[in-house]
């Protein structure tokens, strides 16, 4: 097991820019998270949140230039991926860390087959004669429930459907047996049977392979059914973090409150023939939000007053593995539910 | 009283095209039947939801109902005139009273035209309105939409994704149609934005009383904003009924699946919940199962569901489940 003072994947201040002719914009600005081996953390926020940017940058592909990492570390067990070299950062890309993509389709290479796709991340990394690796990819095929293994593997992706390009992506990902999974948006594109069937397999697979799996998501139904812990990022900055269950029940953020707010459940209370209206979070994220001098939430929040403007809030522990930045945090302390 | 939209028995087939080796071969054109036999009507002032995943036929439904498409069989009555068959010319008229609102707002703006132009279009085509007249009039729908005056000459680019479906909303809404149809209009927004764009159809669709064909695969959008539900899965609809009769007790296993799979916030109604996760991938639709279309992903099915298909059963007023085992 692993010691509780060492997480596996830990994001130490991450700050990354993007330069253009308009200027400089701070996509991710002081981003912190740690990921322990078999644990599920969700980052959660809408397009502009930074949320890709950290995962990519996690990665080591955001492309230089326009974009820079242009502070803080990343740690893979200790070993600070941030001043790797892309050569040294290859060797670890697919066989310690993998990603995957919400759009299977443009994620895989149209003229090659599936085993061929599956085998290249195997054959990179590990030794093994032909007969070895096409078992392998089969077996991987195999654990990401695909029927029919030994006939899938010689088919193109335009073969299969979305859910099971997905399932092949997933494959790709862990045919080395990584130990960190960044899944980015895995089941934005699917529909909502294939999204259940995808999630389950996640999990299962943490279960069974004991993979910590970074899940960047907007969808917070299921962020509440598949992760231990969540981060919320707004305007490229994290304003909240707690364990799933209490950042569903409390929100601490005014910005957590309206996005579970403005989510329409099915298990809502709906009065016959009539339609609640949702809770809206009025505005849109400013272009701007990462570069404000106070909190960049202030102009949606109904909550913020001149000092919210003026001063950027601290991440302040907010009770048990809780954080949140906001000012008011303590108005938002909700008893009991 | 007639509904102000009726559909009956809508089919719409596609030509399947062949590669060059299928042709070279001899082989067949073949055909996907998008849409097998689709009814609904829609009241004055009611939205109709018509929920289902990719592939289903739920935007060839629509696409036909708006004849951007001509329907192979079946009828589609628009306040008691059947426009199935019509040639475009009679056609043209009648598009004042039926609109469309796409999903991706990016793609349904010209971006070389300023909004304020895309917004005055149909009104130049279907009224009088000219000059500062018709200016005066966009420049009410901007503001009626969510959106400033000033904004009129400005170009797509400059605007958001929620901003761009507004100005596709106020473009909709301009000639004051009878009908709108909503193509997954809130898919591609962000959550808070997806409240604001939903709260603005429901507030228009009272002042302007707007009847709505509301086509999304997100259950819980759906429930918000319909009265009326239609669940299609393989160009059939499987369950139709009243909102809260569905969603409190759906009677086809699909539409049980379809609720069953939705993410729940609350974990104590999590944990009470049922999970149903169906097995396999939607078939072909231009091979579809015989029978019951559902049957090779159904985990109630019998022997009958493979042959028969399932006869149409009013569970409760109104609520109607293509099923031979209904729950």
């Amino acid at each position: 097991m692993m010691s509780v003072a060492a997480p596996l994947l830990e994001i130490d201040g991450l700050s990354v820019e993007f330069r253009s002719r308009e200027g400089t914009v701070r996509a991710v600005d002081d981003v912190s998270l740690t990921l322990n081996a078999g644990e599920i953390v969700a980052l959660v926020g809408e397009s502009g949140s930074g949320k890709s940017v950290t995962s990519l940058a996690a990665m080591r592909l955001i492309p230089d230039p326009p974009g820079r990492i242009v502070g803080g570390r990343i740690l893979l067990d200790g070993l600070n991926l941030a001043s790797l070299d892309e050569r040294a950062m290859r060797r670890v890309r697919g066989k310690d860390m993998a990603m995957i993509f919400q759009d299977p389709m443009s994620s895989l290479n149209p003229v090659l087959t599936v085993g061929q796709q599956i085998g290249e991340a195997i054959r990179l990394h590990e030794a093994g004669g032909d007969d070895a690796v096409r078992a392998r990819i089969i077996d991987m095929l195999q654990i990401v429930r695909i029927p029919q293994a030994d006939m899938r593997i010689d088919q193109y992706p335009h073969q299969l459907s979305g859910g099971m390009r997905q399932r092949i992506m997933i494959a790709m990902a862990l045919s080395c047996r990584p130990r960190v999974l960044i899944a980015d948006e895995p089941t934005t594109a699917l529909d909502v049977t294939i999204q259940a069937q995808i999630l389950a397999l996640l999990r299962d697979l943490r279960e069974r392979l004991g993979t910590a799996i970074l899940l960047i998501t907007h969808d917070l139904g299921v962020v509440a059914e598949n992760a231990d812990r969540v981060i919320v990022l707004y305007g490229g900055r994290k304003v909240e973090e707690a364990p799933v269950e209490a950042l569903i029940q409390n929100p601490r953020h005014p910005y957590t409150r309206g996005l579970i707010g403005s989510m329409p459940h099915l298990d809502s209370v709906l009065t016959a023939d009539t339609r609640a209206r949702l809770v809206e979070i009025r505005g849109s994220v400013p272009p701007d939000a990462g570069s404000l001098p106070g909190c960049g939430f202030a102009a949606r929040c109904d909550l913020a007053d001149e000092h919210c403007r003026a001063h950027r809030p601290p991440l302040t522990e907010v009770g048990p593995g809780r954080r949140s930045a906001c000012w008011k945090h303590d108005q938002l302390e909700r008893a009991g539910t | 009283m007639t509904p102000l939209l009726e559909v009956n028995a809508l089919v719409k087939r596609f030509a399947h095209p062949r590669g060059v080796i299928e042709r070279l071969q001899g082989k067949p054109a073949g055909a996907v039947q998008a849409v097998s036999g689709v009814s609904l009507t829609i009241a004055a002032n009611e939205t109709l939801g018509l929920v289902g995943e990719s592939g289903c036929g739920k935007s060839t439904v629509g696409r036909c109902i708006l004849r951007l498409e001509r329907p192979d069989a079946g009828s589609i009555r628009l306040a008691g005139e059947d426009i199935s068959q019509l040639a475009e010319p009679r056609l043209r008229p009648l598009r004042r009273s039926l609109q469309v609102v796409f999903q991706d707002p990016y793609a349904s703006l010209n971006p070389r035209r300023t909004v304020g132009e895309a917004v005055a279009e149909p009104l130049r085509n279907f009224t009088a309105l000219r000059g500062t007249a018709l200016r005066d009039e966009v420049g009410r729908l901007f503001e009626r939409v969510g959106l400033r005056r000033d904004q009129l000459d400005r170009f797509p680019h400059e605007f958001s994704g929620g901003q761009r479906q507004r100005i596709c909303i106020a473009r909709a809404i301009g000639p004051r149609p009878a009908l709108i149809i909503l193509d997954e209009p809130v898919s591609a927004l962000d959550v808070s934005i997806q409240a604001q764009v939903v709260n603005l159809l429901m507030d228009l669709q009272e002042e302007f009383s707007l009847s709505y064909l509301f086509i999304a695969h997100d259950l819980a959008v759906v429930r918000h904003i319909s009265r009326r539900i239609a669940v299609m899965y393989l160009g059939q609809i499987v369950e139709t009924g009243p909102r809260d009769s569905v969603f409190a007790r759906p009677r086809h296993p699909y539409t049980a699946a379809l609720l069953s799979a939705a993410p729940i916030l609350d974990p104590v109604k999590r944990a009470a919940a049922r999970r149903i996760i169906l097995a396999g991938d939607l078939p072909s639709p231009s091979n579809p199962p015989s029978g019951c279309r559902f049957h090779t992903r159904c985990p109630i099915a019998q022997p009958v569901c493979a042959s028969t298909p399932p006869p149409e059963v009013e569970a409760a007023p109104g609520h109607v489940a293509a099923c031979h085992f209904p729950l």
